[in-house]
């Protein structure tokens, strides 16, 4: 196969906005990354913190233009989901495991007869932006979905609805809802027993983030540029970990990744894990993309968080008051900036706390149970254990000693945990250029040239490599 | 978190039960066997390191009497025939009742089963000394309640090679704990390891164990290596698995031999290579398992010469399946082998081995894989991997099918029984196939063809049972059923909220753990409970053990309650089938609890 790969000369911009700062990167087709810029920007200041950046940017890089622009939005970090299901053990978890992949957090999650007896101010205090319905495997219960409607439209409001169950159920599901909100109509999450399907669900709730969500109520904003999110960053970090699979026929080391992303406000993990492996059989699906985002966990706003989860799922025994001190100093200033070698040391303690934590939540642990037919193990969760890189992306891994170790540590405090997390051994990469999500972004568009960006950008340069 | 329920908190050290059985071993003197004496050797294992040098090759029997004295009898008249026709024999594994498995102050009271009983030491200094033969002990010792007994009588009379470690999955009918079995098992091992200079070694015939349900050759290794370490790393016994019963595929069967060579690090002679068993069949004529073990002796003496190991050869008697082997039939098996040895020095060079070295490849590697895997896995759960009692506590707790499902090298493939492909199929998974295709053939040949097309069944088995299961899927697909399997160990909650997605017509359970009536009745009563009825089908051992009746036929109670009990996959079908035809396209529900049980359908 020969690889499609576009002309040097086609300079694409690719932008994070919705943070602190307004990121850009410039690149060309074939995936050399050609420059980067940064600006402090508020919510409401959108299109100056992006002018400023642009400007930057178009300093360095010739052929930088505002027309071939595309962007992520890291508000949707912020995006509010609910997911409504038949049975708990399975739509209502599959649904979970689907839109958590979306890159919003789910507020939400409710078995039928359970979502019957909501009522309106409970309801109105989860305030979901978006709602995932599904129920019933095609071809099987075909009146969870009718019900599960009825009762949502009971409710009142007007947010976007996704429905994701037994397709048989669509027509009587349609004539519930039409007219009440906006709809969109995909593949069931749980086709049949034990199976996943998460890549239209996902994508239909990246759509209903930008058409519905992005630029009213809370994600109100008077700039244009909203118009061009193509979808929310953490979705595109995601995409980028797919993008690392895909590799992964070339280059064995990328096929199952796992990607860490520390950030100031949350920790998010990324896996792909092979569609066929055998460990979770038993359970089906175990494969695919995942990803999980730990609110309580980050560098600053949710340092605090860090210290209590650390204490509460047992990785020390307590806080001290000077770390604890300087935990609340980072939770009130977002834009601290570690000044002296011990500061630093806590920064390292915190990325390597939270991607341990992370990952610790985000896999699943081999349960034992007893019973009547004797002893049974049970792979809970995802088995990250074949994890083939450990790729650490987030500002805090560009800045701390010796990146690696701080995340093999991690990986080793997980293991002695129990959790099923990749070996201390595998391989760890640092995003030092902080180019993941662009490749992500990238990646919709031009597959090849953010494959060969990734390839590029992820050089170990003191783990695996000579 | 995890490592609750695997092993249990406060075992003994096994450092401690190890030194417990040096103790034991230092208070006894290694005997020196007839055989060995006879050779000028002082023990089996360096007659077997000769044989290597010379390229002999060695001959195995199985035989075991009543008693001592009636075994030799009849080995001393296989001894004198086969000195009569030129026929070698070497060594004889004594195939013990399983009382022997117990301690020796329950044995005389224990229900009498066929095998040796030794009652004195008399008994097993005999056995070694009586007659020019090498005596060896494959069942009830190591592994068993009474493994230390055993043990140390067999090595005080000079016994060379004493097993069975793979029979540590074996239960007992006085109540001894699996940890008690498995201590007892250590303290055996740590009495072997002391006499380890004296040329004793541990056995391990693997068919007998987890083995032969093993779907995957590369497991098979795997627990190969597991034994191997627990054995000679981590206790200092010189281990030496042995197998060949339910091996039918002579690539396969040479393959797995040479696996075996490749991982004995120490370099132990293996005890022997047994005969295929499980091909010969009642229904077959003598001349046809004539023919089966002849071929297969032929390869394995052929593999010997090729790639000598000092494995004994072993030609199973064309009787076996009918009966208990007789002198006569002893004899003739050794004839067989005889023949069968003059061709294969003429032939041998002939054989391409790259196929079997390929294949041998394979099986390393996806062993080496799985047990690398189970090691990671049995560290996270919490088991100390360095700690040998505790390995054989977990493993046997985990057991066979989920040691294989959860740390198989093969890639997934819904199509296997177990969900994957195996690197080296045994030929146990070749049977299971085999019994798929000999019921879909006769539900075939059913004449009108059964109409179930279009009926969703959610199926499970309630315990570690899948052939059932896998079978009745087959068949149910095959017959156009959308079939939803929810595989094994599955419990009555997960089937009814499967039920619920699905909107099953009917769910199919298979069980045989003998609590057939308590789990329908659970299940019957959670379907209930959800509002939904789907018809109810129970396969598998029907029974349990009710007032004043022990594994009690419950099928007619189970009839009452509103399940359909089901013998064959046939007659789940049959019901399945009339279910349409009382109703029309859709088959009738089940009546819900309250409703009239006089509805309820009832097999034919």
């Amino acid at each position: 196969m020969v690889a499609r790969v576009g002309s040097p000369s086609d300079v694409v911009v690719l932008g994070d906005l919705g943070s602190t700062y307004t990121k850009l990167v410039a690149v060309d087709g074939c995936g050399d990354l050609l420059g980067q810029s940064l600006a402090p920007t508020s919510r409401h200041e959108l299109d100056s913190g992006f002018a400023a950046a642009l400007e930057q940017l178009a300093d360095d890089v010739p052929g930088v233009s505002a027309r071939r622009v595309i962007l992520s939005s890291s508000a949707a970090g912020g995006l509010r989901l609910a997911i409504v299901g038949l049975e708990p053990s399975l739509t209502v978890r599959f649904g979970r495991m689907a839109a958590a992949t979306a890159g919003g957090r789910i507020v939400g999650a409710f078995g039928l007869s359970e979502f019957e007896t909501v009522d309106g101010g409970a309801w109105d205090d989860l305030a979901p932006d978006v709602v995932v319905l599904t129920g019933g495997t095609d071809g099987g219960e075909a009146g969870a979905l009718p019900r599960a409607a009825a009762a949502l439209r009971a409710l009142g409001g007007r947010c976007p609805v996704v429905v994701a169950g037994n397709q048989d159920a669509y027509a009587t599901t349609q004539r519930v809802l039409d007219g009440t909100r906006p709809v969109r109509y995909v593949a069931n999450v749980m086709p049949r027993i034990g199976v996943l399907t998460l890549d239209e669900v996902r994508a239909a709730i990246r759509d209903a983030f930008i058409e519905h969500v992005m630029g009213h109520g809370r994600f109100a904003s008077a700039s244009s540029l909203v118009g061009n999110v193509a979808m929310p960053t953490p979705d595109a970090v995601l995409s980028a970990a797919e993008q690392l699979a895909s590799l992964g026929h070339s280059e064995p080391m990328f096929g199952n990744p796992v990607v860490v992303d520390v950030g100031g406000a949350t920790t998010d993990i990324h896996s792909v894990l092979p569609r066929a492996r055998t460990l979770a059989s038993g359970a089906g699906f175990g494969a695919g993309p995942r990803r999980t985002v730990e609110a309580d966990l980050g560098m600053r706003e949710s340092a605090e968080g860090v210290g209590a989860a650390a204490v509460d799922e047992g990785w020390i025994r307590d806080l001290d008051e000077p770390v604890a001190a300087a935990l609340s100093r980072r939770t009130v200033d977002r834009g601290f900036v570690p000044g002296t070698p011990t500061e630093r040391a806590i920064d390292s303690w915190l990325a390597g706390t939270a991607t341990g934590l992370g990952l610790s939540r985000h896999a699943g642990v081999l349960q034992v149970q007893a019973g009547v037919g004797g002893i049974r193990v049970v792979p809970t969760g995802r088995d990250l254990r074949r994890a083939s890189v450990v790729v650490a992306t987030g500002g805090v891994f560009r800045h701390v000693d010796d990146a690696e170790s701080v995340v093999s540590e991690a990986l080793e405090g997980a293991t002695e945990k129990g959790a099923l997390v990749p070996t201390p051994s595998t391989p760890v990469l640092v995003d030092r250029s902080y180019v993941l999500w662009a490749a992500g972004l990238l990646g919709t568009s031009r597959p090849d040239a953010a494959r060969l960006l990734l390839k590029q950008q992820l050089v170990a340069p003191s783990r695996g490599v000579a | 978190m995890t490592a609750d329920g695997l092993v249990p908190r406060d075992l003994p050290a096994t450092e401690d039960l190890v030194r417990r059985g040096a103790d034991l071993a230092a208070e006894v003197e290694t005997g020196w066997a007839t055989y060995a004496r006879n050779r000028g050797v002082r023990n089996e294992r360096q007659y077997k390191e000769q044989t290597i040098e010379t390229g002999e090759i060695t001959y195995y029997i199985n035989l075991g009497l009543k008693s001592w004295p009636e075994t030799r009898s009849a080995l001393g008249r296989v001894l004198d025939e086969a000195h009569r026709l030129d026929l070698r024999v070497d060594r004889v594994s004594l195939t013990a009742d399983r009382r022997m498995g117990l301690a020796p102050h329950a044995r005389a009271a224990a229900i009498e089963e066929t095998g040796i009983m030794f009652w004195t030491q008399e008994d097993w200094d005999g056995a070694a000394r009586d007659l020019d033969i090498m005596p060896i002990l494959n069942d009830h010792a190591v592994g068993s309640p009474a493994g230390v007994e055993n043990a140390l009588a067999a090595i005080t009379a000079g016994f060379g090679y004493i097993g069975n470690l793979s029979q540590v999955n074996y239960g007992y009918p006085d109540g001894t704990s699996d940890v008690d079995q498995m201590i007892a098992t250590v303290v055996a091992m740590g009495a072997i390891a002391a006499k380890r200079a004296d040329g004793v070694v541990l056995d391990s015939y693997t068919d007998d164990g987890f083995c032969a349900s093993f779907h995957d050759a590369s497991t098979s290794l795997a627990w190969c290596l597991l034994h191997r370490y627990i054995a000679d790393e981590l206790i200092g016994c010189a281990y030496a698995p042995s197998y060949g019963s339910t091996f039918a595929d002579p690539v396969l069967k040479q393959a797995f031999g040479l696996a075996l060579d490749t991982i004995n690090t120490s370099r132990v002679p293996p005890s022997l290579t047994h005969g295929d068993t499980n091909s010969l069949r009642p229904e077959y004529s003598l001349d046809r398992n004539a023919a089966i073990v002849t071929t297969d002796i032929y390869f394995t003496i052929a593999n010997q010469l090729a790639h000598p190991t000092g494995s004994a050869v072993h030609p199973t008697p064309v009787t076996e399946p009918h009966r208990i082997p007789t002198v006569e039939d002893i004899v003739q098996s050794l004839e067989l082998g005889r023949e069968a040895e003059r061709r294969a020095r003429d032939t041998y060079h002939l054989i391409d081995w790259d196929p079997v070295y390929e294949l041998r490849d394979r099986i390393v590697t996806g062993g080496r894989q799985t047990y690398q895997r189970m090691m990671d896995a049995l560290s996270v759960m919490g088991v100390d991997t360095g700690d040998a009692l505790q390995l054989l506590i977990a493993t046997r707790r985990l057991g066979a099918e989920q040691i294989e499902r959860l740390f198989t090298a093969g890639e997934a493939d819904a199509t296997y029984p177990r969900g994957f492909q195996p690197v080296a199929a045994t030929d146990t998974l070749k049977r299971a196939r085999d019994n798929r295709e000999r019921v879909l053939g006769s539900i075939a040949a059913i004449d009108p063809a059964p109409d179930v097309a279009g009926i969703s069944v959610v199926a499970a088995s309630g315990d570690i049972h899948e052939y059932g299961l896998y079978v009745l899927v087959a068949v149910l697909e095959e017959l156009g059923c959308t079939v939803h399997n929810l595989g094994t160990s599955v419990d009555n909650d997960r089937i009814v909220a499967a039920a619920a997605e699905t909107a099953a017509d009917a769910v199919a359970l298979s069980t045989y753990n003998g609590m057939a009536l308590s789990l329908s009745a659970d299940l019957l009563r959670r379907l209930d409970a959800r509002g939904i009825h789907p018809q109810v089908f129970v396969g598998g051992r029907l029974t349990e053990d009710l007032e004043g009746e022990k594994s009690a036929d419950v099928r007619p109670l189970m009839t009452e309650l509103g399940a359909v009990p089901c013998d064959t996959v046939e007659a789940m079908v049959a019901a399945l089938d009339s279910m349409r035809t009382a109703s029309g396209p859709i088959p009738s529900q089940r009546p819900s609890a309250d409703a009239d049980r006089a509805g309820a359908a009832t097999p034919r």
